[in-house]
């Protein structure tokens, strides 16, 4: 970490426009995470469109804005009305609707708040002494290294997949197939691109991303026809405010769950969502009142808060410094960088550091950001977010027309949205998962061109790939993740019928 | 639990992959780099391989299981808004992109509406989002914005 860029950054970002583009992010970041069925990544692809001509710094900001946000927004709905807006907030609702009852509801919201915060504040600290560091000893990576990162990206799907295995690494190698797509990386003819000029760029990320994470879900919701009412009364400032006493008794969890929350966002795969029940569980079982939990402990609602937005922080880690996206969101957020012409990873730690600076400061503004918004202005977010469904639905689906227009003028982007809308709403009515399509198409093309590239260093031997030290570790690390489902499966069976 | 849908998408990826298959033999042909490396039919063989493998698994194991086929509920609310969106993309260039989007939201609010009326504020709310899309892009971000008939 170099504080004397740090403070550079922060200059550009208190600069009038990257401040107020920073906090109308954040701010929508809330909405779109208290809003159930949104969720952070959904929100970042649906609001990229309008970064295409703003500066990296104030584009990345806005966006992280959007996931920072997004991750306290989601403990709005669930401790008022115990409908989680985003997954990762659904634990926040075990014990804050608990509360809410109880009539604690500013004071969850407030805990809510206070502890997504410092989760936030401590997983920036780790992201800005970790990244550069890691960017160093990437700095050295050729073709074959990149390969393993690539392969080893890939690997979790398996993780991202959840409890259908084949289904999930299926939805991969549907991406990857689709990667293949356009020009050859190294000699330039066409592949599958039947005579279209369209596809001679490849499938464009974009439009795939907004039609699989925004049309499919307003397909999907659209079935059920649900609004949200909230009959709260209003939430005062001071409310909201934890007493010593009570900030005493849960910074101990809160603290916990930032380390669970940031070591688990820097591991591939795991995201928010399963950081904040880690957190949840651990903060249950160290607790000094276990018993409270489930009946409105505050501890239940700071502990899994800490841990998603701490979440945050880590899964920058890889993408910052090896360009690759762990999870959905940063998947979409590879695609930000893309549109800006920049790409992440150790040379965007070389060639841009003002850059990386400025997401940092971009960061932190959006850490404050959502603390002095929710405490401030908690009910205006409330009222934001009864926007009925019949309105909020043609809203997103126009929004995201014009979005996958706007990439590169053409309508032809947005039939390749629509198209993907529709795929995905089949996927995910028969569960298939999506977001392995996206991470695939984004890291196939890197794969297949870091693959042939070492092929040409080692002059078509396949054992550059186990000389090279960092390679193997890597591959090897792939080989574990796929085969571990496997393992696992294989041993609580096991366990099973011994135990019978 | 077993799904007629899963059968198809099964069978669907298949085909795929066998198509992407075959056509990789061509790719080949155009190889101008020689032997050095790998060619452009490699790894679309190598992807196409493996969606195979993965469609047989999941076939295999769907044909395994002696559940009963059940058949999902599918809405008409999601395939009239299917519909609506192409009719909303067709459009856009012949009638102009705010105009359309003002009939599409109006149409889409009606098709969620439970009562199937449109009150005063459904219409001002459709006006304000082609509206306001309409600045946002059109005039603050100077994307040229398809136009028809009208704008």
């Amino acid at each position: 970490m170099d504080l004397g860029l740090l403070f550079e950054g922060l200059v550009t970002i208190f600069q009038p426009y990257n401040f107020l583009i920073t906090l109308f992010g954040t701010a929508m970041g809330i909405i779109f995470g208290a809003l159930p069925g949104i969720n952070a990544s959904m929100g970042v692809a649906l609001l990229l469109p309008l970064t295409y001509g703003m500066s990296p710094i104030a584009a990345l900001s806005m966006l992280l804005g959007i996931y920072t946000g997004a991750m306290y927004g989601g403990s709005i709905t669930a401790i008022l009305i115990n409908t989680p807006g985003t997954t990762a907030a659904a634990c926040t609702a075990f014990d804050g609707y608990k509360l809410a009852i109880k009539g604690k509801a500013g004071k969850a919201l407030g805990m809510s708040n206070i502890a997504s915060f410092i989760g936030g504040v401590f997983s920036l600290i780790v992201l800005m002494i970790l990244a550069p560091l890691l960017a160093k000893v990437a700095i050295s990576f050729g073709p074959p290294e990149y390969f393993a990162l690539a392969v080893f990206g890939l690997s979790v799907i398996t993780s991202l997949a959840g409890e259908h295995l084949v289904k999930g690494l299926l939805s991969g190698a549907f991406g990857l197939l689709l990667g293949t797509v356009g020009l050859d990386l190294i000699n330039g003819s066409p592949r599958y691109t039947f005579g279209m000029y369209n596809l001679f760029d490849g499938i464009s990320f974009i439009p795939v991303l907004i039609g699989l994470f925004a049309i499919a879900q307003v397909l999907l919701n659209a079935e059920s026809k649900e609004s949200i009412y909230l009959r709260t009364k209003k939430i005062g400032f001071l409310e909201q405010l934890p007493s010593f006493s009570e900030l005493k008794s849960v910074m101990v969890s809160i603290l916990n769950s930032s380390v669970i929350g940031t070591f688990i966002g820097i591991l591939p795969g795991a995201g928010a969502t399963i950081a904040s029940f880690i957190c949840y569980n651990e903060a249950k079982r160290w607790s000094k009142h276990p018993e409270e939990f489930g009946e409105g402990s505050l501890e239940g609602v700071a502990a899994p808060e800490a841990g998603n937005n701490a979440a945050t922080g880590g899964a920058m880690v890889p993408l910052l410094s090896l360009g690759i996206p762990g999870s959905e969101t940063t998947a979409v957020l590879l695609g930000a960088f893309m549109i800006q012409g920049i790409s992440p990873g150790p040379l965007l730690f070389r060639d841009h550091i003002d850059v990386v600076y400025g997401i940092f400061a971009g960061l932190i503004l959006a850490n404050i950001a959502f603390l002095i918004m929710g405490l401030i202005s908690v009910n205006f977010f409330v009222k934001v977010i009864q926007i009925p469904n019949r309105i909020l639905y043609p809203l997103i689906i126009a929004l995201a027309f014009v979005g996958a227009y706007s990439v590169k003028n053409s309508l032809f982007d947005v039939g390749l949205m629509l198209l993907f809308g529709i795929v995905g709403y089949f996927m995910k009515k028969l569960e298939f998962p999506t977001a392995p399509v996206v991470l695939a198409l984004v890291l196939g093309p890197m794969a297949e061109g870091s693959l042939r590239r070492a092929m040409i260093m080692s002059h078509g031997s396949w054992a550059i790939f186990v000389q090279r030290p960092i390679t193997l570790v890597l591959l090897l690390l792939t080989l574990f993740s796929l085969f571990f489902p496997f393992l696992r499966e294989k041993l609580s069976k096991k366990k099973l019928s011994e135990n019978l | 639990m077993k799904r007629l849908g899963e059968i198809i998408t099964g069978f669907f990826t298949l085909a795929l992959g066998i198509v992407w298959f075959l056509m990789s033999f061509s790719l080949d042909q155009n190889n101008v780099g020689g032997n050095l490396g790998l060619g452009p039919g490699f790894y679309p063989k190598l992807v196409s391989v493996l969606l195979i493998v993965l469609s047989v698994v999941l076939l295999i194991s769907l044909f395994k299981r002696k559940e009963k086929l059940i058949k999902l509920e599918y809405s008409f609310t999601a395939f009239f808004l299917i519909l609506l969106c192409i009719a909303y993309l067709v459009l856009m260039n012949v009638i102009g992109y705010a105009t359309t989007t003002f009939i599409y939201v109006l149409t889409n609010i009606l098709i969620l509406h439970d009562k199937k009326t449109i009150n005063l504020v459904d219409v001002v709310s459709a006006f304000l989002v082609s509206a306001s899309l309409y600045s946002i892009f059109h005039i603050l971000l100077k994307v040229p914005l398809p136009s028809g008939y009208f704008i």
